[in-house]
């Protein structure tokens, strides 16, 4: 007995030897990279030493402004039509009909497949001649066109975006206790009054926290745009083009951080909103 | 009580009026038709673009507004072996991943352990930390990293763009790992130790078989991001080290709409193979969970 | 108030409620009472309007409902669960039926005030559900069920949820506020103590089908089947074999003891295998001795249990069965000791196996 406790080395790594291959990652392949974007966005073309050059240029100019303003306006409007999307079908899934299940599965494909796959599907789908026109077109008696206008990256956002949101919202619509809703009924409220008063707030805690994902990746889309935004250039697009097409890597890297910076805002300020409606009701 | 008989004439009081029953039905299969609309409509939105790249693949001369091309063909994808190097693409994307899940793993696994297993101050702090590549846009990253490699040598080498692809994956690692770490009940491994076993002999047989589903998951999960990775390899590729991805990305880009259908197809099928296992063990709506770190 | 016709609903092939039919006066409390999967909560949600019935008709207050939705029906629920609106306050939980119903804002903060006082939650008004205990939850059920003043109140089996103490405790609540409002109600439950304390008239269920109605007392002194005589109390059940029928009673032989038993309620013929059915409380324990006669034997104490505020024995009847009965708590006794018992003809009841 002895003897085999001596063989036994009680070897118990610290938790910092743990967390420190993660945190030696990070810090090279994560945080050294942001810091030497950083660095690159105050670097001058043309010249040496530092600058806020870059930054005045793009806040100066009313070009970038209006490539933010398009981010935002598309980010914003892909939210808005997802939530459209979301809603009606996390409510219809939450009857079981025949081949919930199915599109259950559904809902995940979008977020398992390349964006760049989806776009060309789309872009192929929604061409003047292709199939949604075609179905249109028989409808309305006109073509209209999608591919490559801000309508079209729209709908293809929402396409692979919506999902985050449906399954957020499908969640918290299933959280609901039926019998909340059965004692809104017998208290007399009609089916319409127990989904304005009682099944759509309560889902609202789901729609939310979608829609802050769905709005996140859509301001930060990338292989989109890239190829089926045509003309339209939103953020991502323009830092790449900056960066390696015009070989401009310092205004690229400003707008990059720009563009962190937008994103880091509007999840902290959601984040705080959300802790602070979670204490105000009082939940842990 | 009035409100109560206005109520029941209003829906038919007698039991001998047929009307209000076959309304009643009607409204009835109105909503249901409506219902399986909504849901036809919805699932042919999802499933049309895949629809679209497999036919725009597998056919010949499909324009001019034809519902469907004029023959079917393989030629795409043999001009996918030959012109783009499917072999090497293939080998390229696969090795890329491999890495990237093995540098993945031996990162995150113990980072798992340690904030499932140990009190870390700050622990959610630290969370955070971790989850923070996959906040911020996947652009500003590959940025600066595609700068950094260019100083350490490390652009159009496969263990670079392994090294970009971990970055996003360690995070999922950490995620998915962590969760399966505080399910592994403590009192079975203290079992384990009463019966005499070594920390080796509990690892492979107490440990393993119980955080294999977890393992499995975090494997697949960051095999198909590495797969379809697009951003930071755009940033961090050179001739050598051309994956799937990027050529699907220069065939759109040079026109070549049908041999990009055809890689895509290819793309496609380790990601379905992922769909298919998870629809068969993991409630879809848990899944957001993981992607983002919300 | 409330008659069902031929109620019936099946689930697949299998019948939850067989054809029941039930009145309801305007101002008693029915219990429907029976074990769990004997249909009695199906009736009710049947009378909600939650689930449709497949045959038969419901009337309230004269009128068919049976086609009615469930928000038209005028009645209240009072849950299980409680079914509190977890978003809302508790004034705007018991608000809810009347902003529904569309009644002015003054009305409402009135109404709500007052419905709340009724229940004694008058200082909670503005905290949530979950920030109350399980009793003050209920109580809020209470408010919200009875606000609009509905001419039936249904209750779900509504003190499951909360233990022994406040059970009792929010029994005197609902006698009290049906004595104060003056509804009907239908109550469901599985608790018997609950159904005799509670009721004005108790239908026993199981099966899906209504053994026998009756005022309290009544069904527990003269139960008609089987099933309502062992569901109510913890009684004896013998078997053994009518052996003759008599003018006032009947005769059954267990082993080799013959009892005397008030008349059968079915026609049993004699050399038909019967149950004997014996309350332990009318079994009369006395020390050994004493001359014998009808129903009076000697037995052997084979099990003491001290209970608080009684003992619980078991006594063995030679040549014949066991019965338990109850002894006063002081009452000093030892395993083995032979004691004489006396059960009234009266009290052993007869029924068909």
């Amino acid at each position: 007995m002895r003897r085999m406790l001596g063989r036994t080395r009680v070897v118990r790594l610290s938790t910092v030897t743990l967390l420190a291959p993660a945190l030696a990652y990070l810090g090279v392949f994560f945080v050294y990279p942001i810091f030497v974007t950083l660095r690159t966005s105050l670097e001058r073309t043309g010249a040496s030493g530092y600058s806020f050059d870059n930054y005045r240029a793009i806040l100066g100019s009313g070009y970038y402004w209006n490539v933010i303003g398009l981010t935002l306006l598309l980010a914003v409007a892909t939210t808005l039509a997802s939530i459209v999307v979301a809603v009606p079908l996390a409510l219809v899934l939450r009857t079981h009909v025949r081949g919930h299940r199915f599109v259950r599965v559904l809902v995940l494909t979008p977020l398992l497949i390349l964006a760049l796959i989806s776009a060309l599907g789309l872009l192929i789908i929604w061409a003047n001649t292709g199939w949604a026109n075609k179905i249109i077109a028989s409808i309305i008696g006109a073509d209209i066109q999608v591919d490559y206008t801000i309508k079209g990256l729209i709908v293809f956002y929402t396409w692979l975006y919506a999902p985050y949101t449906i399954l957020t919202t499908l969640s918290a619509v299933e959280a609901i206790d039926p019998a909340v809703e059965e004692a809104a009924r017998v208290t007399g409220a009609t089916p319409i009054q127990v989904l304005r008063r009682v099944t759509l707030p309560l889902s609202l805690r789901g729609v939310r926290a979608g829609s802050i994902l769905t709005f996140l990746l859509a301001f930060e889309a990338f292989s989109i745009p890239l190829i089926a935004g045509g003309n339209h250039r939103p953020l991502a697009v323009v830092v790449y083009t900056e960066a390696t097409v015009f070989n401009n890597f310092p205004k690229g890297s400003a707008l990059a951080i720009v563009m962190a910076v937008i994103a880091v805002v509007v999840l902290v300020s959601y984040q705080a909103l959300s802790t602070g409606r979670q204490r105000r009701e009082g939940r842990t | 009580m009035s409100g109560l008989a206005a109520a029941s004439r209003g829906a038919g009081a007698s039991a001998s009026s047929e009307s209000p029953a076959r309304m009643e039905r009607i409204a009835h299969s109105t909503r249901r038709l409506l219902v399986y609309t909504v849901l036809l409509a919805f699932s042919l939105y999802i499933v049309g673009p895949f629809a679209a790249i497999l036919v725009n693949a597998f056919g010949q001369g499909w324009f001019g507004g034809r519902w469907l091309p004029e023959t079917w063909t393989l030629k795409w994808f043999r001009f996918a072996r030959t012109v783009a190097d499917l072999p090497t693409l293939m080998t390229n994307s696969l090795t890329i991943a491999g890495l990237a899940i093995a540098i993945s793993l031996a990162v995150g696994i113990p980072t798992a352990w340690a904030m499932a297993k140990r009190r870390v101050r700050a622990r959610a702090l630290l969370m955070a930390l971790i989850l923070l590549p996959r906040m911020v846009p996947p652009i500003t990253i590959a940025l600066g990293v595609s700068r950094e490699f260019y100083g350490f040598h490390l652009v159009d080498t496969h263990l670079g763009i392994a090294l970009a692809h971990s970055i996003l994956i360690i995070p999922l690692v950490v995620l998915i790992m962590s969760a399966t770490f505080e399910g592994l009940d403590d009192r079975v491994l203290e079992a384990a130790r009463v019966c005499g076993a070594r920390w080796t002999h509990t690892s492979w047989y107490v440990i393993r078989p119980l955080v294999m589903p977890g393992l499995l998951a975090a494997t697949l999960f960051g095999f198909v991001t590495s797969l379809n990775e697009f951003t930071l390899t755009l940033l961090t590729y050179g001739p050598r080290t051309v994956t799937l991805t990027v050529e699907t990305y220069v065939q759109i880009g040079q026109g070549f709409t049908t041999i990009a259908s055809a890689l895509s197809a290819i793309l496609l099928v380790p990601s379905l193979i992922l769909l298919v296992l998870i629809q068969n063990h993991i409630k879809p709506e848990n899944v957001v969970g993981g992607t983002k770190g919300i | 108030m409330v008659a069902l016709r031929g109620l019936t609903k099946r689930f697949g092939d299998a019948v939850a409620v067989d054809a029941i039919d039930l009145d309801v006066y305007a101002d008693e409390l029915v219990t429907l009472l029976g074990p769990s999967g004997c249909g009695k909560t199906t009736t009710l949600r049947c009378v909600t309007g939650s689930l449709e019935i497949d045959a038969g008709s419901i009337r309230i207050g004269g009128v068919d409902v049976t086609r009615v939705p469930t928000h038209r029906r005028q009645v209240g629920l009072v849950f299980q669960n409680f079914a509190l609106f977890p978003h809302m306050t508790v004034g705007e939980n018991v608000a809810f039926p009347l902003k529904v119903r569309r009644v002015p804002a003054k009305e409402i903060r009135d109404r709500v005030g007052e419905a709340l006082m009724l229940v004694r939650l008058g200082h909670v008004a503005d905290r949530y559900p979950r920030e109350l205990s399980g009793g003050q939850q209920q109580r809020v059920g209470l408010a919200r069920a009875i606000v609009y003043r509905p001419p039936l109140v249904l209750f779900d089996e509504p003190l499951s949820n909360l233990d022994a103490k406040l059970r009792r405790e929010m029994r005197y609540e609902i006698r009290r506020l049906r004595d104060e409002l003056g509804f009907a109600a239908i109550y469901v439950t599985h608790d018997q103590e609950e159904a005799l304390a509670l009721s004005d008239r108790i239908a026993v269920m199981n099966d899906g089908v209504i053994h026998q109605i009756g005022e309290p007392a009544e069904i527990y002194a003269n139960p008609r089947t089987l099933f309502v005589a062992e569901f109510l109390g913890n009684p004896n059940r013998i078997a053994g074999t009518l052996v003759a029928r008599r003018a006032a009673g009947a005769v059954v032989q267990v082993g080799t003891t013959e009892v005397e038993t008030r008349a059968p309620v079915d026609a049993i013929r004699p050399g038909e295998e019967v149950v004997l059915v014996i309350r332990p409380e009318a079994v009369a324990v006395a020390r050994s001795g004493g001359a014998s006669g009808a129903n009076r034997w000697e037995a052997r104490v084979v099990a003491l249990s001290f209970l608080g505020e009684r003992q619980e024995c078991r006594l063995a009847v030679d040549g014949g069965f066991v019965v338990h009965a109850y002894l006063p708590p002081t009452r000093r006794h030892a395993l083995g000791d032979v004691v004489a018992i006396e059960v009234p003809a009266g009290e052993c009841r007869v029924f068909r196996t």
